[in-house]
């Protein structure tokens, strides 16, 4: 840590940790929030909360009433490469990027920023970690194949999430679910931002984390966004899928863990893309309120102003 | 005189002087894009979120402030006091404030290391808000005396998130630590010499007492107005402004720093006259953020 001093900042002391139950009293405690395992989680959006740019969106996953995932986008763009000072960003870029500067198609640059008090476990620095870029390169696989590119040469869209809130996994191996979850809500919404800020797509993207759990009694279980279930017997295995949801074609797919049969792989995945299906007629009732409230606004301001 | 015949929003992008200006000489208010127009002399209205983020966080809190938004998370954990303080010799607890102001608010801006401004803001912060907690509070009391060197202290991380900047950004993300700082609960803990450091125990949390509420106002200068409160495109076109902190505490109110560069329109009655507003607003808001 000492190596990662940044004089720019407020360091504090260099090593912290979080106090924690005894071990001794650890198997008493239980976790009186459990998520119901047959109900998804509640998705809540809104755009256009942030001042001064082309398109926001805020997202919240709720599992009852406390905590969840909490995420802010913001998009500007197109706007010419590198932005207004001509200096290079250094988010993750995709789309096509011309040597010489000159690019046919724009380039997405997703960049992507834990809050530092926004993951469980340890407070996190302020240094862009390894996690993040794979978060953002993700997200901008997600997004390339929808954004009607080809439509704005020489231009770049730039997205800017920040987490600001991770849910707290309910069991030992939930962290796995956690950054699915993440992962989703991320890809939610940055797609609802960039429709907010008037970008060219083809469709509306969403995503939706899905996991097959099970004992080796009770059989295997599907959980749609879910953080409990499955106490870490038997093999899990965890889907997050990203797709155009009229269409129904698949723009991202992350798979991890282990499968009994190749059927639950299957499931997993239909089950994921009709939740994802369901998610972006979230995403779009969101954005039809934001715009006709703006045209309600329109109409009343002729007759004031 | 000739009606425009391309509409405001084009006019302020391109002679933003003027359309404030006019602005200013034809109605005396300032012109808006996310709230309603302004005389110079109001601030704006603040808005207070506490425990939003509570899963996680000791204290948390998000305030709004017009179109600037800033998220405040603390998170408090155990750090050794192993510097005692110079004077007394008696262990201190940590308060470590920080501010990301990244390129999500503010396109221009870079990700990365913080750029000046957003250093300036952070030392400011540390200015303000160490001296309004006790820090001697933050120690853990060990029972047992094999303790000597390393006295367990609490080190609370505050860290702001700006998520929409709108001008007033010190003002603003002080308001946030406040509201955090008084939404914390420090959880129970001891010491537990079976694992060596410090565990949870039983029994209630602790709220943080500070000693008193830090607001910040803050003012610029626009053609000999002196303008409260200023929107991010009016602090772009002034040179002179200036900050007032006044430390609130039940109701007593005593005024803190000053500061006012950049110009000589504001002079001593000027100041006097800045600092009876900072005073004013103090009262109002210092009640929405730690209620």
């Amino acid at each position: 840590m000492s190596l990662t001093i940044d004089r720019r900042r407020n360091n504090g002391p260099s090593s912290t940790y979080t106090p924690r139950l005894p071990p001794s009293s650890r198997a008493t405690q239980t976790s009186t929030d459990n998520a119901d395992e047959r109900s998804p989680a509640k998705v809540y959006l809104k755009t256009g909360l942030v001042a001064r740019c082309h398109g926001s969106a805020y997202l919240e996953t709720r599992w009852g009433d406390v905590g969840g995932l909490k995420v802010v986008c913001s998009v500007h763009g197109p706007r010419p490469v590198g932005g207004v000072r001509g200096g290079a960003s250094s988010g993750t870029h995709a789309g096509g990027g011309g040597a010489g500067g000159y690019s046919w198609t724009a380039q997405l640059v997703v960049d992507v920023r834990y809050a530092p008090f926004a993951r469980v476990g340890a407070r996190s620095g302020y240094l862009r970690t390894r996690h993040e870029r794979a978060l953002a390169a993700a997200v901008a696989d997600a997004l390339t194949p929808n954004i009607l590119l080809h439509k704005f040469p020489k231009s770049e869209i730039a997205v800017h999430l920040a987490i600001l809130q991770q849910p707290v996994p309910l069991t030992e191996t939930g962290a796995v679910a956690v950054e699915a979850i993440t992962l989703a809500g991320a890809i939610n919404t940055a797609m609802a931002a960039v429709a907010d800020a008037g970008v060219e797509c083809r469709d509306v993207v969403a995503a939706a984390a899905v996991r097959v759990v099970g004992d080796g009694v009770g059989g295997r279980k599907v959980l749609v966004d879910c953080l409990g279930g499955g106490d870490g017997e038997g093999d899990e295995v965890t889907v997050t899928v990203g797709c155009m949801a009229q269409r129904r074609e698949v723009t991202l797919l992350h798979l991890t863990g282990l499968a009994h049969a190749k059927e639950e792989i299957n499931i997993a995945m239909e089950t994921a893309t009709d939740q994802a299906t369901r998610i972006a007629g979230v995403i779009r009732r969101a954005l039809l309120e934001e715009y006709s409230e703006e045209l309600q606004q329109d109409t009343n301001m002729t007759g004031t102003e | 005189m000739q009606p425009l015949t391309f509409p405001p929003e084009l006019y302020k992008r391109l002679v933003p002087r003027e359309y404030l200006a006019k602005h200013l000489a034809h109605s005396g208010k300032r012109p808006s894009a996310y709230g309603p127009h302004r005389l110079p002399t109001e601030f704006r209205d603040i808005t207070c979120t506490r425990s939003s983020l509570a899963q996680v966080s000791a204290g948390s809190a998000v305030v709004r402030c017009g179109a600037t938004v800033v998220a405040c998370g603390i998170r408090a954990e155990i750090a050794s006091a192993t510097m005692l303080d110079a004077i007394n010799k008696t262990p201190k607890g940590f308060l470590v404030p920080n501010i990301d102001i990244s390129p999500l608010c503010l396109p221009n801006s870079r990700s990365g290391p913080p750029d000046a401004d957003t250093q300036i803001i952070t030392a400011r912060l540390d200015e303000i808000l160490l001296p309004c907690i006790a820090r001697e509070d933050l120690v853990i009391t060990v029972d047992e005396d094999d303790l000597v060197d390393e006295v367990p202290v609490w080190c609370l991380w505050v860290d702001c998130v700006v998520l929409s900047a709108d001008g007033g950004l010190l003002s603003t993300a002080v308001g946030a630590c406040v509201a955090a700082l008084a939404d914390v609960v420090l959880p129970s803990v001891r010491y537990s010499i079976d694992d060596g450091r410090v565990v949870l125990a039983d029994g209630p949390g602790k709220k943080l007492d500070l000693k008193y509420t830090p607001i910040v106002a803050e003012f610029a200068v626009f053609n000999n107005t002196v303008l409260c409160d200023p929107t991010g495109d009016e602090a772009a076109l002034c040179a002179e402004v200036a900050t007032v902190v006044v430390h609130v505490d039940g109701d007593r109110v005593r005024l803190g720093t000053t500061r006012k560069s950049g110009g000589t329109v504001i002079g001593i009655d000027g100041l006097q006259e800045i600092q009876r507003q900072a005073v004013d607003r103090a009262r109002k808001v210092a009640h929405i953020l730690t209620n």
